[in-house]
């Protein structure tokens, strides 16, 4: 079994300033079945057949146990439930 | 930049790991409404684009005086005894040819709604060194020999450690020049200031110029500003300007023997505009 693709992402994108709050979230999906894809179909309001895709990430096992800024930096705490760490923007 | 780390496990427990950078407004511009213009860190082991060292007024630079080192992602550019020209610049202008302008690919900064520039620079402990970052109007370096007159040369130095006391590596030392070399005839007014920091100024330091719209050029030593002037009248500073950092023999005469290389190490740059 191949391991999860690991996605880290920032709450933001525009720059952060030195004190601000940050929080991290991710996402972590399993390499073999990688998405899953759910396919609807219906019909409107007038009868007319209604017909789709959705494709979901197919989440797998991860455990995040560290975070930390390089360089040093404020402690960043970590919600593996809610699969975030949060911590304070050091100095550049 | 910002870096981050991170170390997770699996669900059979193996190890994961991996790193994000995320973009932090320096801390003098914090909130100010600035964005990133331009940044090197020199990590990939050659000087590109837009550095240059050539200048139109000085032979080409030898080869062995400006190194970017891959394994310490720093800059190191270095003079010695045997450059008769005495100063090395690493420049935006780019590369240097013949044909005036002779920099098509010149980065220029103009003060604009507001101009930081940022950087961590160490350099030789002696007197006899003279490091300096600084930005100088481009408009006379691309037409050399040619005149420019009346546009004045302006110059603007965030960091000139060319204070002329024994004492001078416990000093940080920044100024501008209303008319670099005096030239089209008008004397150039020239306001340095010379501030006593308490230690040796030798190692890493973060070094920043501020210029707002309101003509006050703000001088700050690890985010704490150390000196303020209002630009100079005149129009010098009013062209586009190219950033230098250096590493030259100290205009004074020393009594101790001159080290065989005067070096300047530069972690990185970073400018910002509004």
């Amino acid at each position: 079994m191949a391991a999860p693709v690991v996605t880290v992402t920032p709450d933001k994108a525009t720059p952060y300033s030195p004190g601000e709050s940050i929080t991290l979230s991710w996402t972590a999906v399993d390499p073999d079945t990688g998405t899953v894809t759910i396919h609807y179909e219906g019909e409107d309001s007038e009868g007319n057949a209604v017909s789709g895709d959705i494709t979901i990430n197919r989440q797998d096992v991860f455990t995040m146990t560290s975070v930390s800024w390089v360089g040093g930096g404020p402690a960043f705490s970590v919600n593996n439930t809610a699969r975030t760490a949060t911590s304070v923007v050091p100095s550049a | 930049m910002a870096d981050i780390v991170w170390e997770g496990r699996d669900g059979a427990g193996s190890p994961i790991s991996g790193s994000l950078s995320i973009p932090v407004e320096p801390s003098v511009i914090a909130g100010l409404g600035y964005h990133p213009v331009f940044e090197d860190h020199f990590d990939d082991g050659q000087l590109g684009p837009p550095w240059g060292t050539r200048m139109p007024w000085a032979p080409p630079l030898p080869n062995d005086l400006v190194i970017e080192c891959a394994s310490s992602k720093q800059l190191l550019i270095v003079t010695n005894q045997s450059y008769n020209f005495g100063r090395v610049n690493v420049h935006t202008l780019g590369q240097y040819r013949d044909q005036a302008p002779h920099y098509p690919d010149a980065l220029t900064f103009t003060r604009g709604n507001g101009l930081y520039v940022e950087a961590r620079i160490s350099f030789i402990d002696s007197v006899w060194g003279w490091p300096a970052l600084w930005l100088y109007g481009a408009e006379q370096a691309q037409v050399f020999p040619d005149s420019i007159c009346p546009q004045l040369q302006g110059e603007w130095d965030i960091m000139d450690h060319v204070n002329p006391t024994s004492q001078k590596q416990n000093f940080f030392s920044t100024g501008v020049h209303s008319n670099t070399n005096s030239t089209c005839g008008v004397e150039d007014d020239v306001d340095l200031i010379h501030v006593n920091m308490g230690q040796n100024m030798s190692g890493f330091h973060t070094y920043a110029g501020l210029w707002t719209p309101d003509g006050l050029m703000r001088s700050y030593v690890d985010g704490v500003q150390r000196a303020v002037f209002t630009q100079p009248e005149g129009g010098g500073l009013d062209q586009p300007m190219f950033l230098l950092i250096s590493a030259a023999k100290a205009p004074q005469q020393w009594p101790n023997p001159m080290p065989a290389d005067l070096w300047t190490l530069v972690d990185y740059v970073k400018v910002w505009a509004k």
